[in-house]
């Protein structure tokens, strides 16, 4: 049973039937409806028009599917295939094996010493007995060979790693409101493996900064902030260390500050709010305690056209929100409001006290990466090897006005063929003698 | 567009349909002299390509590859990069270019219809990987198009062994070997530069999304891609497929890429999500 096991286990064919059926999974993963980017109504609709489609898409879609531990059998038996591969070929050593033959013969006066030193001229690796003449050349190949599947190897050890020590959190921060990282300041947790080994810093967003070319262009965006009162910068793509975390600039917004009082003089708000405005996007917030609900939409540089309303630029140089709204979804009025300013809106009083910016951040760790990277390394430096420096023989007869060449590659024939034919030409005249 | 890279761009796109125009008269009316006249228009139109793609990059400050139009113009380089390169094997180069000047012109048409606004690198491409992720991308891209051409052409090529009437088809390809070899090259050549473009990808992704895998679509299909390639190789290294089976493996493994390749900024994942007020 063990040996049947490890039999299959060293084919090949098995190795690819795994890697075709993780492609088709994948392929699948990809393809069929993502249901849990669908609202609870467009699901139900499918649910409904196509139970089939629905089940299957549920069961393979990808976040779940690679999560399965039906799936996982799959790289798990790629790991012990490959490493079985691995190390059957490791202990064989190299073997000129498989690959092509090739013979050609031709006219030479050039005697064996003469053709040697001919190979040797042309980087053979010369091994000489009586008559005959062995060369060899990139015999590191078969090295290549290992190193690529070590890496391969290293991959399945770089996810385990992941998957053991990553943390992955968002974590949102308004400007001029410090936080203390800790399990429950994170909006979401992705991974939380190590958060008891995140140091409990204090993170203010200081100031936040966007660089707009023409005003239109987006060109760099910063947070700055004060990580237990030290100075780190943050921008797009170039994150900052908290102990063995990195924290990333992920999103950013506008958060406003409102005042408001209701009819009677009641104020019944003063808050700073993070919303989330994007081109034009509207967003809301209830106010608490109350039935009011107010919908926001944001201007950042407020232009009028005719009767038309817009905003000129991204950059919020005249910050104007249209604000609606309703008490208990009936709509009391609606009405612009400019920053510093007061206005009257569905019986209620707005203050637009200020304009903030929020910033999400990511909050991270993960030593898988670096088995990773080294991983790709080795794939790269084993393929390259591998391909490179093409397992090539000779065994070559010179003697009696001719030379014959038996030869065998590893890969790529018909360069081998031409290669060998140079070899013969150059014997026929003699060029080694001429040149040398 | 910056009207110095217009001029350079319309100039290597009549170039280039003359080329083609060039190849098919050629072919068709027997015409060898024309073939030299396209090849040479070939190579100027990749050099005026070249130029426009550096003016564009000096105008810009930074690589091009940012939107459908840089995209298209530096992939419909690659293509006739691709193209000189490989036309080396293939005498005259002819049904090689017929095959992938069209499709040189398709993509950069593609590309000038969209918006070509010169405009500054944006800031979640503000990484020196970027360099490496794209540069090997489009090694990688090229390689395998050129590779699933190839194969294509060795099953256009075994059709006409044996049958009369379609000599020029034997006259215009390589013999059925060394096709199979300059595929397998090719497909060898891909796959390591397909490595190197999802290594830099990932640690790329590490700084700017904190992981360096998340199993978004665009990820999914690029190691997909990797991976069909992966057991393209092994089909002819080690279970020993060759010929028609091989070619048609090459053939088919490149609608992967095309999935990759336009499928970034269709779906939905991280890759489509720019930095961006909320």
């Amino acid at each position: 049973m063990l040996d049947k096991a490890i039999h299959i286990l060293l084919s090949r064919k098995f190795a690819v039937e795994l890697l075709v059926i993780m492609v088709v999974l994948l392929i699948l993963g990809t393809s069929l409806p993502d249901i849990s980017g669908m609202t609870p109504r467009e699901a139900e609709t499918l649910q409904a028009a196509k139970p089939l489609l629905f089940r299957i898409s549920a069961a393979l879609q990808l976040q779940s599917l690679i999560a399965s531990p039906y799936f996982l059998i799959l790289p798990l038996l790629i790991f012990l295939s490959t490493a079985a591969c691995t190390a059957r070929r490791s202990r064989s050593g190299a073997r000129k094996e498989g690959g092509f033959l090739h013979e050609a013969s031709g006219a030479s006066d050039m005697g064996p010493e003469e053709i040697g030193a001919l190979l040797a001229s042309e980087r053979w690796r010369v091994t000489r007995s009586g008559d005959s003449i062995t060369a060899d050349k990139g015999s590191f190949g078969f090295w290549g060979s290992i190193v690529f599947h070590l890496g391969l190897l290293l991959i399945f050890v770089a996810v385990v790693i992941s998957s053991l020590t990553q943390f992955n959190a968002e974590l949102l921060l308004t400007e001029g409101f410090p936080v203390r990282l800790g399990r429950d300041t994170f909006v979401k947790i992705y991974k939380g493996n190590g958060l008891a080994s995140l140091p409990p810093a204090t993170v203010l967003l200081r100031k936040f900064t966007s660089e707009y070319e023409n005003d239109v262009y987006e060109k760099d965006f910063a947070a700055h902030l004060l990580i237990d009162g030290k100075e780190r910068e943050v921008h797009v793509n170039r994150p900052a260390d908290i102990g063995d975390f990195q924290i990333a600039l992920h999103r950013f917004g506008f958060a406003p500050s409102f005042r408001i009082t209701d009819s009677t003089g009641k104020e019944i708000l003063n808050a700073t709010i993070n919303l989330v405005l994007a081109g034009g996007q509207e967003d809301s917030f209830r106010i608490p305690g109350t039935p009011y609900e107010v919908q926001a939409r944001f201007f950042p540089d407020f232009a009028t056209e005719g009767k038309r309303i817009g905003s000129r630029t991204p950059v919020p140089n005249n910050p104007v929100f249209l604000l609606r709204v309703t008490e208990q979804g009936r709509e009391m009025g609606e009405g612009l409001i400019g920053l510093n300013r007061t206005e009257t809106i569905g019986g209620l009083t707005i203050t637009f006290d200020g304009l903030n910016y929020w910033a999400d951040m990511i909050v991270s760790r993960d030593y898988g990466l670096w088995f990773f990277a080294g991983s790709v390394f080795l794939i790269v430096l084993g393929l390259a090897v591998r391909f490179g420096l093409s397992d090539k023989q000779l065994v070559v007869t010179a003697g009696e006005g001719r030379i014959s060449i038996r030869g065998w590659c590893k890969y790529y024939p018909m360069f081998f063929e031409d290669q060998v034919q140079r070899i013969i030409d150059k014997a026929a005249a003699g060029k080694y003698n001429s040149t040398s | 567009m910056n009207p110095v890279e217009g001029f350079l761009l319309w100039s290597s796109i009549f170039v280039l349909l003359f080329a083609f125009f060039g190849y098919l008269t050629g072919t068709v009316f027997k015409k060898e002299r024309l073939f030299t006249i396209s090849h040479r228009g070939t190579l100027a139109a990749c050099v005026l390509m070249a130029a426009a793609i550096g003016v564009r990059w000096i105008a810009t400050g930074h690589i091009p590859v940012m939107g459908t139009y840089e995209n298209s113009l530096v992939g419909a380089w690659t293509v006739v990069v691709g193209l000189v390169v490989a036309g080396r094997y293939f005498p005259r180069g002819t049904l090689l270019s017929l095959v992938l000047l069209p499709l040189a012109l398709l993509i950069v048409g593609n590309g000038i219809m969209t918006n070509a606004v010169l405009a500054p690198l944006e800031p979640p491409y503000q990484s020196p990987w970027l360099y490496v992720h794209v540069l090997f991308a489009w090694f990688a891209f090229g390689a395998y198009l050129l590779a699933s051409t190839v194969g294509g052409l060795y099953l256009v090529r075994s059709r006409a062994e044996g049958r009369d009437g379609v000599e020029r088809i034997r006259e215009f390809l390589p013999p059925l070997r060394k096709l199979d070899e300059i595929c397998l090259r090719f497909i060898i050549f891909g796959f390591i530069t397909d490595a190197v473009m999802i290594g830099a990808g990932a640690i790329w992704a590490r700084g700017l999304w904190g992981r360096y895998w998340g199993w978004d679509p665009i990820e999914t299909w690029s190691l997909i891609s990797w991976l069909t390639y992966g057991i393209n190789l092994h089909l002819r290294l080690t279970l020993g497929w060759k010929g028609k089976k091989a070619a048609w493996v090459a053939l088919l493994s490149f609608v992967g890429i095309l999935i990759s390749f336009f499928g970034f900024g269709l779906v939905e994942g991280v890759h489509t999500q720019i930095m961006k007020p909320r």
